[in-house]
């Protein structure tokens, strides 16, 4: 229902930290499987499986799918931005100086956003890459 | 963790544990099932014309997803042009944002809540 990691490239030290050792998840259920199970569990398309497919009920997954992503990238941007404040390696004025400056920037171009919704051209997210 | 041992039968709800963050997913699984039951009778229809239907729901769906796209794209652009200023941190600052993901996943999964949120219209995401 959410996609495995949210950092496209992170470096092999630092994924260490965040995968759970081999006996851990030998001993228990790794609970990213236990996304997949509850994915079974509450989506529709599964409801088909073997049968001809039902494409409202494909979209209605998909949608949720993807407001999902979108809603806990936004959390998680949140939480790190907010850390980065508390840490004081930014000021709360400079980050609000940069959300003004950003959201004047993509409002502008928010038509972009829209016209890729329709098409799905370029892939997300379309103004910003954490790779480099 | 072994409240999350129970296999998940298919639309069934089934578990014995009391603990408060399993009543919770209970309850979510529940009315996410409920949801999707109703979902299912109403788009199998018989009378109903998948083609038309199809085109008015991914109207709706993209309407109703673009102030997502949208914050987070200037959320991402935020963070991005702060990353490009800080080199030496970046590496530092895109582990944690990982590790922040992967803690909202796995609280996904054992509660479920955004998920039925964002299906009963009433999730908001958080303010800068």
């Amino acid at each position: 229902m959410l996609p495995n990691n949210l950092v496209p490239v992170m470096l092999p030290v630092l994924q260490v930290e965040i995968t759970p050792s081999a006996e851990d998840s030998a001993l228990t259920v790794n609970p990213r499987d236990y996304l997949l199970e509850l994915e079974k569990t509450i989506l529709s398309a599964n409801h088909y499986a073997g049968q001809a497919k039902n494409t409202l009920l494909e979209e209605n997954d998909r949608h949720l799918k993807e407001r999902l992503f979108c809603a806990v990238k936004i959390e998680a941007m949140v939480t790190v931005l907010n850390e980065l404040i508390e840490q004081e390696k930014i000021s709360s004025a400079d980050l609000q100086m940069l959300l003004e400056d950003k959201k004047l920037q993509i409002s502008q171009h928010s038509q972009q956003i829209w016209v890729n919704q329709l098409t799905q051209e370029k892939s997300w997210p379309i103004f910003y890459s954490f790779d480099e | 963790m072994s409240d999350i041992q129970t296999p998940i039968a298919q639309d069934t709800v089934s578990t014995n544990d009391t603990t408060p963050e399993n009543t919770l997913l209970r309850d979510n699984i529940a009315a996410l099932v409920l949801i999707k039951n109703e979902n299912i009778a109403r788009f199998t229809e018989r009378n109903i014309n998948i083609t038309s239907a199809l085109v008015e729901q991914k109207w709706h769906n993209r309407h109703q997803v673009h102030p997502y796209r949208v914050k987070e794209e200037i959320y991402g652009s935020v963070l991005s042009e702060i990353l490009a200023h800080q080199p030496r941190m970046k590496n530092a600052i895109l582990a944690r944002l990982e590790a922040v993901y992967q803690q909202l996943r796995d609280e996904e999964a054992q509660s479920l809540s955004r998920t039925r949120a964002l299906l009963e219209d009433n999730y908001k995401t958080p303010y800068l």
